[in-house]
């Protein structure tokens, strides 16, 4: 039957090499504006009668829905996204390959932390097309706002996860303790806030924070609230009624706060603090994220009881021109065990990773390295790789993230909050913003010994249905490969990469550098890559999502891998980022080539090497969707061809309730 | 504890109270950091908040000004487009949507940049001036989609990018 699915899903990867695959680099200012031009005027007619109706349409919705002066203009609360949908439901923009002068694009922000904007239709959206942009299996509040994930934790016999959540709008704003639960991590039940911005220290937003167990099986949580004069505290509170399984109802300690900013930390300057761990002597100890001047820090407290706290001298670790260190993290690994470590552990077979969110870039940095428990302070193994400067947990958008050890599987287990990268137009009328990722095991590498590998929960496997495999398909350079999978907008992939070995010694080396972000994207072609998946792509290609390897060789002889995801071309409208993701991968001697790709709408989370480097984007297609979603392999590059097996599954729902 | 909050507080501004006692200087040194450095003088010296800002909170202040300006500006072009709706009908379409995407500027961004910036959360302001590029260029690619001819707000856009470029350096020095 797979071979009967294969021989029917790729036509012309044997006969005629594919579609030829040339195209990919087109520039932005060829010829094409010339018949695009011609196509507009033939379909100005239709534009102005479509455009007529649905000024009617409008004018009637203003005109008895507000009043027609400037009176309102005035800023107030973020409008309901009805109001704003109203405007913009009528889908103005008609479908069409026009591309516009694209005016704006020199004089946007800047590149890293921008991206460009290439696209060709102004605020294309319809009601259609967002409603696509909503997950299935991951997970995400029932609408508003969303951004960290705070105090994971697994409490008889239920996963918990609170989030910073803005219940009156999909902006950043109204900060409360948004509420889940779940039986494995995938299918989420959603529960009223957990803590509301109540008291005076924290009446400026409940801020994030970090759930610990005592010995006793107690549970505490400590977070950060913003009080009536602005001032970053940390409080306490704990569950209410221990007995309920779903932590309904959170008490705040009468004593908050229990930590103020200390002299010499900026009163906005002390947040997000971590689960403790406990020390040699016996205490709590718990790591806090600051800065002093362009240095970002982590201060160590120790406590007996969660309430009085003594600051330790020196800090945990600080390295200069990171900036605020936002939501630190710090555990252990194992170097020999695959299980994960409680957040106490220590001994010679384990290392402690240091985990800092920079504000100054919006990306999670992690370095590996031994942490001195009678002195309170953390070594990096590798300091050219230092928290902040090295590793990240994710190439892409990512930010924020917090772990925790889940107790009953012996894991690690981590969250983060994926953002929106479209505008804020797009995320009011759609009327959420911000996901989670399918949660993370986080283990030490013990081939490389030099990173952390993150893999999706387990759990997320029993989503998959119809299993399609697609065995060693030669893709040739320059060529594209449709896979037949029906729909592909959620789906699971495991794809394997071969590569000849003697095409790679015989290939010259070049002196040239590589950089995901700096080159020209699956469309600048290489001896040895681009190549890999196209996803979230529509039959013309004219949206299309490239998820690849690209392998560098250098003039000794060696090789440098990388992976890569290019936005560039994912979506038409013109008010989304498109950015190029990616880092180098390690491969070892004999090691194949292999990535996972989870999509699932408008998120796309793909691990390269089994989770040693991970890019997650947000994509936002106009073409590529329900049915016209579909999935290719490509080969750019020059001179191999590559060899590729693909599993490829369905993934159902997770039909996430509501309470 | 509580009684040694305000005691710290009043320690804290003291001590920062005594590099900062030449306003002026401080707007200026807060300009060069920016991309329009004219543009941002004119705007931070004709606010009398500029002279006020005080101690720890000076750079926050001027940023709050700053997102002030670019709130000023978004509703000068939203009346212009109203005006524009009544003497230019042919071009409802477009104006139907810049008026929406200033509104999303107005009430979104704005909002959003000067909560952000009292809170000492400064990201969410640089995402919310950001934005405010995102939102000017949808309201200009959409009118060059309809229209040939130059756009009586693109003047007003460009200027409400470059304030918003402004604010968002000057949000950047307090992250």
């Amino acid at each position: 039957m797979q071979n009967q699915k294969k021989k029917m899903s790729i036509p012309n990867s044997e006969t005629n090499n594919g579609v030829p695959y040339t195209h990919l680099p087109e520039s932005d200012n060829d010829s094409g504006n010339t018949p695009a031009r011609c196509r507009k005027t033939n379909r100005s007619t239709f534009i102005i009668l479509t455009g007529l109706v649905a000024f009617l349409l409008f004018f009637v919705a203003v005109k008895y829905g507000n009043n027609d002066g400037t009176d309102d203009i005035i800023p107030g609360p973020v409008p309901p996204h009805e109001t704003v949908c109203n405007m913009i439901g009528s889908n103005l923009m008609p479908l069409t390959t026009m591309r516009t002068v694209a005016r704006g694009v020199e004089e946007g922000v800047s590149a890293k932390s921008h991206g460009h904007f290439l696209g060709v239709r102004p605020f294309p959206w319809t009601q259609k097309m967002l409603a696509w942009q909503r997950t299935s299996f991951h997970f995400q509040p029932k609408k508003n706002w969303m951004n960290d994930p705070n105090g994971p934790l697994y409490y008889k016999g239920w996963y918990h996860l609170f989030y910073q959540y803005n219940p009156e709008a999909a902006v950043w704003g109204n900060i409360v303790w948004g509420h889940a639960v779940s039986r494995d991590l995938i299918h989420w039940q959603h529960l009223p806030v957990a803590m509301v911005a109540d008291q005076w220290y924290d009446i400026n937003g409940v801020w994030t924070g970090s759930a610990t167990f005592l010995p006793n099986g107690d549970l505490i949580m400590l977070y950060t609230g913003s009080t009536n004069e602005s001032i970053q505290v940390q409080n306490l509170a704990y569950p209410a009624d221990p007995s309920d399984p779903l932590l309904r109802k959170w008490i705040k300690y009468e004593g908050n706060p229990v930590l103020i900013p200390p002299p010499g930390i900026g009163l906005k300057d002390f947040r997000d603090p971590t689960t403790a761990w406990t020390t040699p002597e016996g205490k709590w100890r718990i790591t806090i994220g600051s800065k002093i001047n362009k240095t970002g820090i982590s201060l160590v407290y120790d406590t007996i009881d969660f309430k009085k706290f003594e600051l330790l001298k020196g800090m945990l670790h600080g390295v200069p021109g990171t900036g605020m260190w936002e939501c630190v993290d710090f555990y252990p690994v194992s170097k020999i065990a695959e299980n994960g470590l409680d957040t106490s552990e220590n001994g010679p077979a384990v290392k402690h990773v240091l985990k800092s969110s920079l504000d100054d870039d919006r990306n999670d940095y992690y370095a590996l390295g031994t942490y001195n428990a009678g002195a309170g302070k953390w070594v990096p193994d590798n300091p050219i790789i230092d928290v902040g400067i090295g590793l990240r947990y994710d190439y892409g958008n990512f930010y924020a993230s917090k772990s925790f050890y889940d107790q009953e599987k012996k894991r690690r287990v981590l969250w983060a909050w994926i953002k929106e990268t479209d505008s804020e137009a797009a995320d009011i009328c759609r009327g959420w913003a911000s996901l989670q990722p399918i949660p993370r095991t986080i283990q030490y590498d013990k081939k490389t010994g030099s990173n952390l590998i993150t893999w999706p929960v387990a759990e997320v496997d029993n989503l998959r249905s119809n299993n399609n495999e697609f065995n060693k398909v030669v893709v040739k350079p320059g060529s594209i490969v449709p896979l037949e999978v029906g729909s592909a907008t959620q789906l699971d992939i495991m794809a394997e990469f071969e590569v000849d070995q003697n095409m790679l010694k015989k290939v010259d080396g070049s002196n040239a550098t590589y950089d995901c972000i700096k080159s020209g994207g699956s469309g600048e072609r290489g001896a040895l890559g681009p190549f890999g998946l196209l996803v979230l792509t529509d039959n013309s290609l004219s949206e299309q999502t490239p998820i690849y390897f690209y392998i560098a060789k250098d003039l000794t002889g060696n090789f440098n891998t990388f992976f890569c995801n290019d936005l560039t071309r994912s979506s038409e409208a013109s008010d989304v980022r498109k950015l190029i993701y990616g880092s180098t991968v390690p491969v070892l001697q004999g090691e194949k080539l292999s990535l996972r790709t989870l999509v699932d709408h408008s998120i796309v989370e793909s691990f390269a090497q089994n989770g040693r480097t991970a890019i997650t984007s947000r994509v936002y297609p106009t073409k590529a969707i329900y049915e016209n979603a579909k999935i290719y392999l490509f080969n750019n590059a020059t001179d191999i061809s590559v060899t590729a097996t693909i599993k490829i599954w369905q993934m159902n729902s997770a039909n996430i309730k509501s309470n | 504890m509580r009684n040694l909050f305000p005691i710290l507080m009043l320690l804290t501004n003291l001590s920062l109270n005594i590099d900062n006692n030449n306003n002026n200087n401080i707007i200026r040194a807060t300009c060069r950091e920016t991309p329009y450095y004219s543009l941002c003088l004119s705007v931070l010296e004709s606010d009398p908040r500029s002279y006020k800002a005080e101690g720890s909170d000076d750079i926050t202040t001027l940023g709050l000004i700053m997102v002030d300006a670019v709130k000023s500006k978004s509703i000068e072009i939203m009346k212009k487009l109203k005006e524009l709706e009544k003497s230019n009908p042919e071009w409802r379409v477009p104006l139907n949507q810049c008026y929406m995407v200033y509104n999303t500027v107005l009430r979104a961004d704005v909002t959003v940049a000067v909560e952000a910036l009292k809170r000492g959360v400064p990201k969410f302001a640089e995402d919310g001036m950001d934005d405010v590029v995102v939102e000017a260029q949808t309201c200009e690619f959409s009118f060059n989609y309809y229209n040939k001819s130059d756009f009586p707000i693109s003047n007003m856009s460009k200027d409400i990018v470059e304030l918003s470029k402004v604010a968002k350096s000057i949000i950047r020095m307090l992250l």
